[in-house]
């Protein structure tokens, strides 16, 4: 089905409207108190998990890319450290997670997803720390910071499939594209 | 955030992009410096500008980030022993080492907090895009009262077809100019060229105060 | 909330990558052991997995200890018959190299400590 401008409007409507998603989900985590602060939740990551199968490839990438670059700008960090944590830590779980959505198909769900994703992504970002700030002492973290990811993960993706299976919204958007 | 003063001025007299390039340019005045003390000294002066333009400035969390980098380097001791504290050595070389990265780091955030104005749109279609995320994202924002914790995944829902439904053209509300005045320009070539002295004299007289 | 198959096998990933990294941080790499010098009162202590020359001051001028693909050795010293230089280079814990005009002590050690060590055959 030829894919008309307005399609291709509407679609890149939606794209940002989860990119907004993200970014509000990004502020409700900021001021979430936590105990520790380097304890990431990553609930910024709900509308990636949910426009996996919505929209093609290079759309979902685009719901990255905003929420990158919308993070950073909000955030004031696009030229520190902390933007390339995130942009690769975003990135390395997308991929991954498109990766494996769309080789499993049916047999694997959001939760799997986002298990695979975070692990990725943490590793990539355990690597990057390694390197820039953290040095050898990176490493002995990385056990529990992996866990603490994977759990996370689970539930958040365990969320993901219950908005999935509820959101109206959704639906809607699915006729859409 | 307050306006204060310098962020007024900024605000009128330099375009977001402009801001931006002077952060691009003191970039490397941060990442050249290799004596501590002036690097620390840069980090004043960032964070100064910053609190003059009316930005959030919390040294708490620097400090914070700062304590994290250096305690995760000093798990592997590397040099001279100054103490043990709790049967840990603290070696001089982990600490150097440490207090470098984390002065990199805060460095960088602070530089990087000075340089971008929300207002910065990139050119093209993406500027558009992100543009018209960011009004999605104030829309989300002023439903967001109608959050109920009992019935989230509901309440979500229901911003978001709001939202969707009610979502004309983007604005665009710029109160940037679309050109820097010279006055502008002038102001902050004069914070680049003070965030380069430090630099500048660490390549002059090479016995840094205390460096890598 | 329905589990599919490959969950549980992103589970199975996720506990080997937990695994993995712990063996890596806590029994490898990390676990590597240290060389440590002490001279004029003072200690050095470095990873033995980092190649580097160190040099230290003692009575008689600067020993250099150099450590090299996992081992460590003093490679040269000011004392009249360098008995230092010529000892082979050290890399498990318990073993030791000694400049005694000058007074340097080089050894190395497991990690964080005393611990028990290994002693090899």
């Amino acid at each position: 089905m030829r894919k008309s401008t307005t399609s291709l409007t509407r679609r890149l409507d939606l794209v940002a409207l989860l990119g907004a998603l993200c970014l509000f989900l990004s502020a409700i985590e900021y001021m979430i108190p936590k105990p520790v602060p380097f304890l990431r939740v990553g609930i910024a990551n709900l509308p990636v998990l949910i426009c996996l199968d919505l929209l093609p490839v290079p759309l979902v990438l685009l719901v990255v890319l905003l929420k990158i670059l919308g993070q950073a700008l909000l955030g004031g960090t696009l030229l520190s450290y902390v933007f390339l944590f995130s942009a690769v830590g975003s990135l390395a779980s997308a991929f991954s997670m498109l990766f494996f959505r769309r080789l499993c198909g049916r047999h694997i769900s959001l939760i799997g997803v986002g298990i695979l994703g975070a692990l990725f992504s943490n590793t990539m970002q355990l690597w990057l720390a390694r390197v820039l700030i953290f040095g050898e002492g990176a490493w002995l973290i990385a056990p529990p910071f992996i866990a603490l990811g994977t759990i996370t993960a689970a539930a958040l993706g365990a969320f993901a499939e219950r908005f999935a299976s509820r959101s109206r919204w959704l639906a809607a958007a699915r006729e859409i594209t | 955030m307050k306006h204060r003063k310098l962020g007024v001025f900024l605000q009128a007299h330099a375009t977001p992009g402009a801001l931006l390039a002077a952060g691009a340019l003191l970039f490397p005045a941060f990442l050249l410096q290799q004596d501590l003390v002036l690097r620390a000294l840069q980090i004043v002066i960032v964070t100064s500008l910053n609190a003059l333009t009316g930005r959030r400035v919390r040294p708490a969390q620097f400090l914070v980030i700062a304590a994290g980098i250096v305690l995760f380097n000093l798990a592997i001791p590397t040099g001279k022993v100054l103490v043990a504290v709790l049967g840990l050595p603290l070696t001089e070389g982990a600490l150097k080492t440490g207090l470098s990265k984390a002065t990199v780091m805060i460095g960088l955030i602070a530089l990087s907090q000075f340089s971008l104005r929300s207002d910065l749109r990139l050119p093209g279609w993406m500027g558009g895009l992100i543009g018209r995320s960011f009004y999605y994202f104030e829309l989300i924002m002023s439903q967001s009262r109608r959050i109920d914790r009992k019935d989230i995944i509901g309440s979500i829902d229901r911003i978001l077809i709001e939202v969707q439904a009610g979502g004309g053209p983007a604005s665009g509300s710029s109160r940037a100019p679309v050109r820097s005045t010279l006055k502008g320009i002038l102001a902050l070539a004069a914070v680049v060229c003070v965030n380069w002295v430090p630099l500048v004299y660490s390549l002059v007289h090479p016995r840094p105060f205390w460096g890598v | 909330m329905k589990l599919r198959a490959v969950d549980y096998l992103a589970v199975l990933i996720a506990l080997l990558a937990i695994g993995g990294f712990s063996l890596y941080a806590y029994a490898g790499r990390a676990g590597a052991g240290e060389v440590v010098i002490e001279a004029s009162g003072a200690q050095w202590i470095y990873p033995l997995n980092s190649d580097r020359r160190e040099k230290v001051m003692g009575p008689l001028g600067g020993t250099i200890v150099a450590i090299k693909d996992g081992s460590a050795a003093v490679v040269d010293s000011p004392c009249p018959d360098k008995l230092c230089v010529h000892m082979p280079a050290i890399s498990k814990p318990g073993q030791w190299i000694a400049c005694l005009p000058n007074r340097v002590f080089v050894r190395v050690r497991g990690t964080s400590g005393e611990k028990i060590d290994d002693i090899s055959y």
